[in-house]
C-alpha cells in the first residue's frame, strides 16, 4: 500500500492541473496583500484603514484572510482534485494498466482519498504560510508591528480550519461518487461544485432539505466546536432557524459522517463491480 | 514448456444481449507464443480484457496458472504483464516516472537498475527522461513493453502491439516479442498482421464473432487446412483446365487466365505433367503453393472476398 501512495503521490505533484490549483490559490492570496497594501498606500497614514491593513496583515492576523479565501473555495479546490483525481485515469484510459497490477481495485480508490487529503492539507498549509509571508511583507511596506505573539494561538488557527476540512471532505467524497458513477472529470467537478451552491439554496428554502443535506450540518457541528458563550448562542439560534428546529451534536455528526463514508463505500463498491471496458 | 499457462471454458461476454465472446474455449501451453487471431469485433479484446479482470465474464471460468480468474487475482496479478488496444500513459511524466508509478502501483519499489535494463531492452536509452507526451507511437509502445515486463511477468498480454507503427518498427516489436518468447515467457499476442503472427507464432487460435472456429500449433493448422499444392502455368489455358478437372481429386481451380492450382503429392506431378504434355499443351512454370496463415485465416473466417481466393505472392514458393 506504500508503493502505491508514492505513486499516487508522484501522479498528484506531477499533474499540471494540480499545480494549477495550487498557483490559482497562492494568486488570489498575493492579489488580497497586494490591493490591502496598494489601499492603504493610497489613502495614506491618516486615513484609518492605514492602521486597519497593519493589523490586518501582522502575525499572526496575517493567516486570517488566507483562511477565509480558503473556506469559500476550498471544496470547490477539493472538488476538482477529486473529480481529475480519479476522472483522468477514465480519460486517460489508464485503469487498463493499473487495475492488472493489484488483486483489490479497492486500494486505488482509498489511496486517492488519502492522496486528496494529504494535497489538501499541504495546500492549506502552503497557502497559510505564504499568506501570512505576505502579510509581514505588506506590514514591512506600511511600517509598523510585524509580530504580536502574545495573540497568536495554533489551536485556534487549526479549529478555524475544521469547517473548511469537513466541507472539503464531504463535497470530494460526492465528487468521488458522481466521477465514479459518470466516469467523467467534467461530470464530477460539475456536480460537486453545482451541488454545493444547489444544496445552499435549497436548504435556504426548506427546513426538510436542511435537515438531509450536509451544508447545515456542517455548520451546525462548526457551532459546536468552534464558538462559546455568546458567539455560540447566536450561531445556533442561525443554524436552528434554518433547520427549524434544534438538531443535536451527534445528529448532524451522523449526517456528516453518512456523507462521507456512504459516498466512499458506494464509489468503491461501483469501482469493484464495473467492467472496465475501455473509453 | 511445463504446464498450461491459461484455460478458458465456456467464457462468455454479454453485452446487452448481444455476445462479444461466446462459449469460448482456450488451452495455452506454457511458454508459447500464441496467436489471437480474428476479425475486427471478434471479441479479441474482450477476450483479454476478462482475463487480466478488468471486465467480468457473464458466464464460464478461465483460470492463469491454475488460479480463477475472478477469484484468485491477488495470486494471478504477480505473474502478468499486459498491453491492452493502444498504450496508455501518463503524459506529463517521463517515460522512466512512468514505469516508476507502474511499478509502485503493483507494489513493487524496484531498484534503478531493473528500469535501466528494461529501458535499455526496449531500445528508449536517452530519452527515458523526456516526458511521454514527446514520444512517437513507437516509443510509446516500446515504452508499453517495458511497463509490462516491469514485474518480470510469466505471461504477457499483447494486444494489437503493432497498431500504428511503421515497417521498421513492427520488425523492432517482433524481435521484442520473439525475445520474450526467448526468455520463456508466455506471450499471447493478438493481432491483425498475420503475417507478423505466423513469423512469431507457434501456436494460435482463430476467433470470429466470440467463437473460436481453430486451435491449434500454425505447423499443423496449415498441413491439415489443404497442404501443400501446385501452381501450374500453361496454355491454351481451357485446354489444361479441362484435361486438369478430369482428375477431380486435383480440384483444379483458378482465378486467373493464367496459373492453375492444384492439390497433389509431390509424386504425383511427373503424372499430371505427363498428361498436359500429351494433350498438346505447353507447360511453362510449375511452382510449389503453400498455405499461409493469412489465407487460412481469410477462408476459414470469410472475410476476404474474392481477395480470399487469390493465390498471394508470398504463397508461391520458388515463384517468379
Amino acid at each position: 500500500m506504500w508503493n502505491l501512495f508514492r505513486a499516487e503521490w508522484t501522479k498528484t505533484y506531477k499533474r499540471p492541473a494540480n499545480i494549477g490549483l495550487l498557483l490559482i490559490t497562492l494568486a488570489i492570496i498575493l492579489i488580497t496583500f497586494v490591493a490591502q497594501t496598494g489601499i492603504a498606500l493610497y489613502n495614506g497614514k491618516e486615513d484609518t484603514g492605514w492602521t486597519a491593513a497593519q493589523f490586518a496583515m501582522m502575525f499572526p492576523n496575517g493567516f486570517l484572510f488566507p483562511s477565509i479565501i480558503l473556506s469559500a473555495i476550498g471544496s470547490m479546490l477539493a472538488v476538482v482534485f477529486m473529480g481529475n483525481s480519479i476522472g483522468s485515469e477514465y480519460s486517460r484510459d489508464t485503469w487498463k494498466v493499473l487495475l492488472p497490477r493489484r488483486a483489490r481495485r479497492s486500494d486505488f480508490i482509498i489511496v486517492k482519498i488519502a492522496i486528496c487529503l494529504l494535497f489538501m492539507i499541504c495546500l492549506i498549509i502552503i497557502s497559510l504560510i505564504f499568506g501570512q509571508l505576505m502579510g509581514l511583507i505588506g506590514t514591512a511596506i506600511l511600517g509598523g508591528t510585524l509580530f504580536d505573539f502574545d495573540s497568536f494561538s495554533l489551536g485556534t488557527l487549526l479549529k478555524s480550519l475544521i469547517p473548511v476540512l469537513l466541507q472539503l471532505v464531504v463535497f470530494s467524497s460526492i465528487t468521488l461518487l458522481v466521477t465514479m458513477a459518470g466516469r467523467s472529470t467534467i461530470m464530477g467537478i460539475v456536480f460537486g461544485i453545482v451541488g454545493n451552491t444547489i444544496f445552499n439554496l435549497a436548504m435556504s428554502f426548506s427546513t426538510l432539505a436542511a435537515k438531509i443535506l450536509p451544508n447545515a450540518h456542517i455548520s451546525n457541528l462548526e457551532a459546536n466546536w468552534l464558538y462559546t458563550g455568546e458567539e455560540q448562542t447566536m450561531m445556533f439560534e442561525g443554524v436552528d432557524r434554518v433547520f427549524g428546529t434544534h438538531i443535536s451534536l451527534s445528529t448532524s455528526l451522523m449526517v456528516v459522517a453518512a456523507y462521507i463514508f456512504g459516498s466512499i463505500m458506494l464509489g468503491i463498491l461501483l469501482f469493484q463491480r464495473r467492467d472496465m471496458a475501455g473509453q | 514448456m511445463s504446464g498450461i499457462a491459461i484455460t478458458a471454458e465456456g467464457l462468455t461476454k454479454v453485452y446487452k444481449k448481444i455476445p462479444a465472446v461466446n462459449n469460448l474455449s482456450l488451452h495455452i501451453p506454457e511458454g508459447t507464443i500464441y496467436g489471437f487471431l480474428g476479425p475486427n469485433g471478434a471479441g479479441k479484446t474482450t477476450t483479454i480484457r476478462m482475463l487480466l479482470g478488468l471486465i467480468r465474464p457473464t458466464a464460464g471460468k478461465a483460470t492463469i496458472f491454475g488460479h480463477d480468474i475472478l477469484h484468485a487475482r491477488k495470486h494471478i496479478a504477480p505473474y502478468v504483464g499486459a498491453i491492452v488496444e493502444s498504450p496508455a500513459f501518463y503524459t506529463y511524466m517521463s517515460g522512466l516516472e512512468n514505469l516508476r508509478v507502474l511499478a509502485r502501483s503493483g507494489g513493487q519499489d524496484l531498484p534503478q537498475a531493473r528500469y535501466d535494463e528494461l529501458i535499455e531492452f526496449v531500445g528508449l536509452r536517452g530519452r527515458e527522461k523526456d516526458k511521454v507526451k514527446t514520444y512517437s507511437l513507437g516509443m510509446k509502445q516500446r515504452l508499453g513493453v517495458a511497463a509490462t515486463l516491469l514485474n518480470d511477468p510469466k505471461i504477457v498480454f499483447l494486444d494489437e502491439p503493432t497498431n500504428g507503427l511503421d515497417p521498421a518498427g513492427t520488425v523492432e516489436m517482433r524481435n521484442l516479442i520473439l525475445r520474450m518468447g526467448q526468455e520463456g515467457r508466455t506471450v499471447f499476442l493478438s493481432s491483425h498482421l498475420l503475417y507478423e503472427v505466423e513469423q512469431v507464432c507457434s501456436d494460435v487460435a482463430i476467433i470470429q464473432k466470440g467463437v473460436t472456429i481453430k486451435q491449434g500449433r500454425v505447423r499443423d493448422l496449415l498441413a491439415t487446412e489443404g497442404g501443400p499444392g501446385y501452381a501450374i502455368e500453361a496454355a491454351p489455358f481451357e485446354r489444361a483446365m479441362a484435361i486438369l478437372q478430369e482428375l477431380p481429386q486435383l480440384k483444379a481451380h483458378s482465378f486467373d487466365q493464367h496459373w492453375i492450382n492444384i492439390n497433389a503429392e509431390p509424386q504425383d506431378v511427373p503424372n499430371v505433367m505427363r498428361k498436359l504434355v500429351q494433350a498438346d499443351v505447353d507447360v511453362f512454370q510449375v511452382v510449389v503453393r503453400q498455405r499461409s496463415l493469412e489465407s487460412l485465416f481469410l477462408e476459414i473466417t470469410g472475410t476476404g472476398g474474392a481477395s480470399a481466393q487469390q493465390p498471394l505472392a508470398e504463397v508461391v514458393v520458388g515463384g517468379r
